[in-house]
């Protein structure tokens, strides 16, 4: 497994981040995601749109359309309280994930 | 993963709004990649390099819009729909197959639910009462006789609602009647007299005004009435301001205080119910038995305790009143079984004969499926080698038959919608709660329970198919798929052979109600049909002395007999098959017969009062002594003429003729008690109580020395029946305008009533068995052509070898022969069985009729012959040359 499939596989939970502090559009989601690292949307910036009609059906984010700095349509984002939920329980899973590959390959 | 309700929402609204979330979708990746691009002109790239790299940046948009569309989750459902648009077009490719397999499966399912909807409406939705289960009829049980629905002495209800604790209440009825002087002319209004908490027993309230308040149950306080429903909409206009009006009623001013509302019939809805005065004499009767009794459980007591409590009080009161009750128990029937028992059995026999047709429509859709299947083995093994899925093929088939499961459950409920107000018309008129019958929520969930069902059934065979057409592919086997054929022939053959099986048994069936049926009408029924007219009279309250009655009588016949058109005039007290008028028993002493003398063991046989012109009227013949004649009166030495079964059964030695018998407890003459009569003459049997019951011994007396008051004017002419009805209500009328009608009528109409109810499970039941017969004809016209059309080569060589046409012809007669053969031998075993829930309902023909066994096995092989025939002349119309060239 490469990087890229690794921070692939994470991109929910990253999209679910960044949304925490603001409603975002796609664009700047995409922007943000690489400004953290450019390989997470490396097969491409679209990459983030079938991901956020998932998370949109799971509940955890909601839509809306409106017009971005820019003064441009745009669809803008922004976590729902479950979605905060989901982001915080997703966050302690990474956490003990972590923690526990890490104490294996201290022990290793 | 979870479907939570929200999401379930979120998906159905992006189902609903798909195309606009195409859009949305398309404009924001569209947004997205013109920043890219904006973006990569500012770097300096030119128009074109900037689509391009911003596009490869962006990634492929089509995949990604598949991404995000499977996101939504509802491509399932998405695919499912494009399954059904297919099939429509698949099925709409074959219009006649299509429209051949929607009508079967309709007129099934139709035939299917609408019986369910009476077998529902009658046996199953409880009675329009609240917690009708706790409501019970109470009957006198005569242990001597047996008869356990005896009507009840007041003394014993009396008692029985004193001493019993496992009611909350007992209430009685009594049978009455009130002649109204409406402004029309004098009506007979049927009556129920009522005890007091009558009403509250079944727990409903009047629709209008009120019941009756406990001090109407008082001499003279009484003359008020609660009219019922559908006396109300008949007579009285079905308006709110018949409460308070005042009728005149058996020549007294009553008061109309309430109005039931539709659905409460105890006894009927077409009645009058007035408080019942309880009167000296009844306190202490046990011997005149004319209550009927109802009552409400307590909640807590079962129907059996009630039951044992009843017989315990039963059980005091023979010790107390040996007399009277040494014989009298007590029967406890729920209300419902009081109602609906008699024609439970009848009714669950047509559901069985409805389901077998089903099943048969069922197998007959299945085999037609299948061989469409069949034929398709090569769009299928296309499919499977294009990389479809067994699950993608079998999904396909499954929305193929959603289509036709959901059409032709659609036109079943139609049908059953239309075919339920057919069956309320033509159902008897003593089949219980028809009016309540309608198309409802039941039968919709009835039928579309049964919907799924078939389009499982039917379903399994061509999915099978298709996974095996995809088998065949994996082997190499190409499209012919030989393997696929002789499954398919086999299981047709299987499917075919129930066909005739279940077709047998409906045949028989109906075959065995038919037989009985000619019987019947057949039998000598001892009197004349054509050209009878009968109205009836009830003279007791209108003229109180036997010889006023008397007079009036031969006033009414005096005014017929000088009519053009009439041949004979008479009246009786008993018109055979006519309910309300029926023939009544008394007890019977013969004198000088020692084994028949007064008292305990005296036999009960039916006395009818007539007129010598009642015999004529009804064409029953005289077989030794004389008729009554004008000088038997009631000064003269009382007479009585017997009928042949009584003289065979107690007058057997000697000649009948001025033998003497004394019938006890007959009620109007000059005198009560006793006296002796002799016999004068002797007449053919009548079939009083139904034409399929034997005729009883019976003995008639003379009017004018009986004078009753229960008047039946007959007469026989040859006019029509509603001119000789008008000449009879004529004749009375001029005799007395102010007495009402009770009843009018013909025998031919009795007789037709009578048979009413077997005409209505023989024309359901045949019904059945003609579907059934047809649908097994066409199973194994369709089964014998696929298998000629399988075997076309094969009889192409065998010709060209030198067979000659009838050789394949009966190649092909024996198969389908052989089919027929094994379901009708399956079918006879399964009669042997089945027809033994028949055998109530039939008459003079066993359950296992060898005659109509071998009928019916008959008709089948004849049918089964003619369904094997075409396709074997055209399988030996084969050209051997082409036959061979085709391969």
């Amino acid at each position: 497994m490469n990087k890229t499939d690794r921070l692939q596989g994470h991109l929910e939970l990253l999209i679910l981040h960044v949304l925490a502090c603001d409603s975002m559009h796609g664009w700047a989601i995409a922007q943000r995601l690489q400004v953290v690292s450019r390989s997470v949307l490396q097969v491409g910036q679209g990459s983030i749109y079938p991901a956020l009609r998932r998370l949109e059906d799971q509940g955890w984010i909601a839509a809306e359309w409106g017009v971005s700095e820019a003064g441009k349509r745009a669809r803008f984002y922004a976590l729902t309280s479950s979605g905060r939920q989901q982001l915080q329980r997703e966050r302690a899973l990474w956490r003990e994930f972590v923690a526990a590959v890490g104490r294996v390959l201290e022990l290793a | 993963m979870t479907l939570s309700p929200a999401r379930l929402v979120r998906r159905l609204r992006a189902l609903l709004s798909r195309s606009r979330f195409d859009r949305d979708l398309d404009e924001e990746m569209q947004l997205h990649v013109d920043q890219l691009i904006a973006r990569f002109r500012a770097g300096g790239l030119d128009e074109t390099e900037a689509r391009l790299r911003a596009l490869r940046e962006f990634g492929a948009i089509e995949q990604l819009r598949e991404q995000a569309r499977d996101a939504r989750g509802v491509r399932p459902i998405e695919d499912f729909g494009r399954d059904l648009k297919i099939g429509l077009r698949a099925l709409r490719h074959r219009p006649a197959f299509t429209a051949v397999l929607v009508i079967t499966l309709g007129v099934g399912m139709g035939g299917s639910t609408a019986i369910f909807g009476v077998v529902n409406g009658i046996l199953l939705k409880p009675l329009p009462y609240r917690e009708a289960d706790r409501l019970a009829v109470v009957w006198q049980h005569d242990r001597k006789t047996g008869d356990d629905r005896q009507e009840v002495a007041p003394a014993n209800f009396l008692d029985w609602r004193e001493r019993s604790r496992a009611f909350e209440c007992l209430t009685a009825t009594e049978p009455f009647g009130l002649d109204w002087r409406s402004p029309e002319g004098p009506i007979y209004l049927p009556t129920a007299l009522v005890y007091e908490g009558f009403f509250d027993v079944f727990e409903t309230s009047p629709l209008l005004g009120r019941g009756f308040r406990p001090d109407e149950y008082i001499q003279g306080r009484s003359d008020v009435v609660v009219l019922g429903y559908s006396l109300w909409r008949t007579r009285f206009g079905g308006t709110d301001d018949i409460i308070g009006r005042v009728l005149t009623l058996d020549g007294r001013p009553h008061t109309v205080v309430g109005v039931m509302p539709e659905g409460f019939s105890i006894p009927s809805d077409d009645v009058v119910w007035a408080p019942k005065v309880l009167q000296g004499w009844e306190k202490q009767s046990r011997t005149s038995n004319f209550y009927s009794v109802y009552g409400r459980l307590r909640p807590d007591v079962t129907i059996e305790q009630a039951a044992a409590d009843l017989a315990a009080i039963a059980e005091q009161l023979s010790r107390e009143y040996v007399k009277t009750n040494a014989s009298v128990g007590v029967a406890l029937v729920p209300l419902v079984e009081q109602i609906v028992g008699t024609v439970r059995k009848a009714l669950w026999l047509l559901f069985g004969g409805v389901v077998l047709v089903l099943a048969v429509v069922t197998a007959n859709v299945a085999s037609m499926q299948l061989a469409r299947a069949a034929a398709r083995g090569r769009e299928f093994a296309v499919r499977a080698a294009l990389g479809a899925g067994v699950g993608r093929v079998a999904r396909q088939l499954l929305a193929e038959n959603v289509l036709l499961g959901v059409c032709g459950t659609a036109l079943g409920f139609g049908l059953a919608w239309v075919g339920i107000a057919a069956l309320r018309s033509m159902a008897p008129v003593d089949l219980p709660r028809t009016a309540e019958l309608r198309a409802d929520g039941g039968m919709l969930l009835f039928a579309t329970i049964l919907g799924f069902v078939t389009v499982v059934l039917t379903g399994i065979g061509p999915t099978l198919i298709a996974a095996r057409a995809r088998l065949q592919t994996a082997l190499g086997q190409g499209g012919r798929g030989l393997t696929s054929a002789r499954f398919m022939a086999r299981t047709q053959a299987a499917l075919v052979v129930f066909q005739f099986a279940a077709s047998l048994v409906l045949l028989v069936g109906a075959g065995l109600l038919i037989r009985s049926f000619v019987l019947i009408l057949t039998e000598d029924r001892g009197f004349r049909t054509e050209g009878v007219a009968i109205v009836t009279v009830q003279s007791w309250s209108y003229y109180t002395t036997p010889a006023a009655r008397a007079q009036f009588v031969q006033d009414v016949e005096g005014r017929l007999s000088s009519l053009p058109g009439i041949t004979a005039v008479g009246m009786t007290s008993s018109v055979p098959l006519m309910e309300t008028i029926s023939a009544e028993q008394a007890p019977l002493t013969i004198v000088g017969e020692p084994a028949l003398v007064a008292g305990q063991n005296a036999p009960l046989v039916q006395f009818a009062v007539a007129t010598t012109g009642f015999f004529q009227a009804f064409g029953i013949p005289l077989r030794q002594g004389r008729w009554f004649d004008s000088h038997d009166h009631a000064d003269t030495q009382p007479v009585a003429v017997v009928n042949e079964t009584f003289v065979r059964r107690y007058l057997s030695t000697g000649s009948p003729i001025g033998r003497r018998i004394a019938l006890a407890n007959l009620r109007g003459g000059p005198q009560t008690g006793p006296m002796n009569r002799e016999i004068v003459g002797v007449v053919a049997d009548v079939r009083r109580l139904a034409l399929h019951e034997a005729p009883r011994p019976t003995v008639y007396i003379p009017h004018a020395q009986l004078p009753v008051g229960a008047n039946a004017f007959v007469v026989w002419g040859a006019g029509r029946p509603a001119d000789l009805l008008g000449q009879l209500k004529q004749a009375i009328g001029e005799a007395n305008p102010i007495i009402p009608i009770h009843n009018q009528t013909t025998m031919a109409e009795l007789v037709g009533d009578s048979l009413r109810h077997r005409r209505f499970l023989l024309a359901i039941l045949g019904g059945f068995a003609v579907m059934a017969l047809d649908l097994a004809a066409a199973g194994l016209f369709g089964l014998m052509s696929f298998v000629t059309a399988q075997r076309t080569r094969e009889f192409g060589i065998r010709m060209a070898l030198g067979a000659e046409r009838r050789h394949v012809v009966s190649l092909v007669l024996t198969r389908g022969l052989m089919l027929a053969t094994v379901g009708i031998a399956l079918g006879l075993v399964g009669c042997l069985e089945l027809t033994q829930f028949l055998a109530s309902m039939l008459y003079r023909v066993t359950p296992i009729d060898p005659m109509t066994f071998v009928i019916a096995a008959a008709v089948l092989a004849s049918t089964a012959i003619l369904a094997s025939l075409i396709p074997a002349w055209r399988a030996s119309g084969t050209d051997p040359i082409a036959a061979l060239r085709e391969e």
